[in-house]
């Protein structure tokens, strides 16, 4: 199995997919432990690199399975996004995964990444909040987490109460901000720009 | 302690830089500013982590690698060290290391984002295929993007850009949109559970 946690990194407005990515990570990481699947998981910024290992090692370890886990398939290949995009053609190519999941953020090597994977015939579930790629992803993968999903699948998938309560907090944010939508639409269709005023302050 | 002293210092960091973002203040933007510092040198750290663990995989894939695979190893390692060296013995800007810069990496990422075009034109194929209404009305709606961006559609039929035009900014801006607003506020909620230490599964491990 190959597994991507997006190229972004961790200090930049896509931090919060990186984050998402590496929570998923922790989820499959047991998963292939408790079924003794070979992991491969190829990193593009340093700074993720180093998380991603203990993210891995620390779900082997609790799976109770740290003999299997292999240091040498958490994979940093390269800063520069096409050597990196290179180097996963290869391994994709080499070593021909069954699956390929990627989560996180994904720029132009989103849709290279994911032809690959279908060409080697691997099951693709994908998932990035950079719209840009969305219909990439969507027409590459045979199952695609869009946008907000990708989120509340992190906080789905780690099974704590606190985490999945935070999903019905964004479903409430997502009501308020329809609301605020329709009020301004109203509003300002019959010529009051009051409400337009007040929030651009 | 292992996971506590992590969690805390990414609630200081994390709220000292969102109050330095709303509020204006010098001694809070140089505070932020030291922190961004910071985040730089642990960054350099992790490339020399992340440079080890490159060197030990395909130094490993040298001695015990198959096939030709201690040649790829071996050809990474000369130009990852080489180009190193070289970079520290004469500077990023000397001639001899601009020169290999400019003649293997760059053509090299450009021949790779220059296969972008043929990987579009396979998953185009296979999303266009006409499986079910979905695609039916996926493919008519490409078909006539396509026509709108081409000269030739607006001589088969001059109404074909406006089509495209409408087919952009109505539909496709309004889903963009909806998808926009979800993604935002999805990142707002994940960027608080990290905050706040609920979701500290980067620290490894589940943090149950």
């Amino acid at each position: 199995m190959h597994y991507c946690p997006g190229i972004g990194g961790i200090s930049a407005v896509e931090a919060p997919q990186t984050f998402s990515g590496l929570a998923i990570l922790n989820y499959v990481a047991r998963l292939t432990a408790r079924f003794d699947v070979p992991l491969i998981v190829t990193i593009r910024q340093p700074e993720v690199f180093p998380m991603a290992e203990e993210t891995v090692r620390q779900a082997y370890l609790e799976e109770g399975r740290s003999d299997a886990y292999d240091p040498s398939n958490i994979r940093f290949l390269s800063s520069q996004q096409f050597a990196y995009a290179a180097a996963v053609f290869g391994i994709m190519s080499r070593e021909k995964p069954a699956a390929n999941l990627m989560f996180g953020a994904f720029w132009a090597e989103a849709l290279m990444l994911a032809e690959v994977g279908a060409e080697v015939g691997a099951m693709q579930i994908t998932g990035t909040a950079q719209l840009s790629q969305v219909p990439f992803f969507v027409a590459s993968s045979d199952y695609t987490l869009i946008g907000e999903e990708l989120f509340a699948a992190a906080a789905y998938l780690s099974g704590d109460s606190n985490q999945i309560g935070s999903i019905v907090g964004q479903d409430m944010a997502k009501l308020i901000v329809v609301f605020l939508i329709v009020v301004g639409v109203v509003t300002r269709s019959f010529g009051s720009t009051f409400f337009e005023e007040l929030l651009s302050k | 302690m292992r996971q506590e002293l992590p969690m805390i210092l990414a609630f200081i960091v994390g709220i000292l830089m969102i109050v330095s973002f709303f509020f204006t203040s010098e001694t809070l933007g140089e505070a932020a500013r030291t922190v961004e510092n910071w985040g730089v040198i642990v960054a350099a750290f992790a490339l020399g982590l992340a440079s080890i663990n490159l060197i030990q995989i395909h130094a490993e894939k040298i001695t015990r690698g198959k096939g030709l695979d201690w040649l790829y190893s071996g050809a990474l390692l000369f130009s990852m060290i080489g180009m190193a060296v070289l970079g520290i013995a004469k500077g990023p800007t000397h001639p001899t290391y601009q020169f290999w810069f400019d003649a293997l990496f760059v053509p090299g990422q450009a021949t790779v984002y220059a296969m972008t075009g043929f990987f579009i034109a396979s998953a185009a194929y296979r999303a266009f295929r006409i499986r079910n209404l979905d695609s039916a009305i996926l493919l008519v709606s490409a078909a006539i993007l396509m026509l709108a961006n081409v000269p030739v559609g607006e001589k088969i039929w001059s109404q074909f850009p406006a089509m495209g035009e409408w087919l952009m900014n109505v539909p496709n801006l309004a889903g963009q949109r909806g998808m926009l607003i979800g993604a935002g506020i999805g990142g707002i909620a994940s960027g608080i559970r990290v905050l706040l230490g609920i979701e500290r599964t980067y620290l490894g491990g589940s943090g149950s």
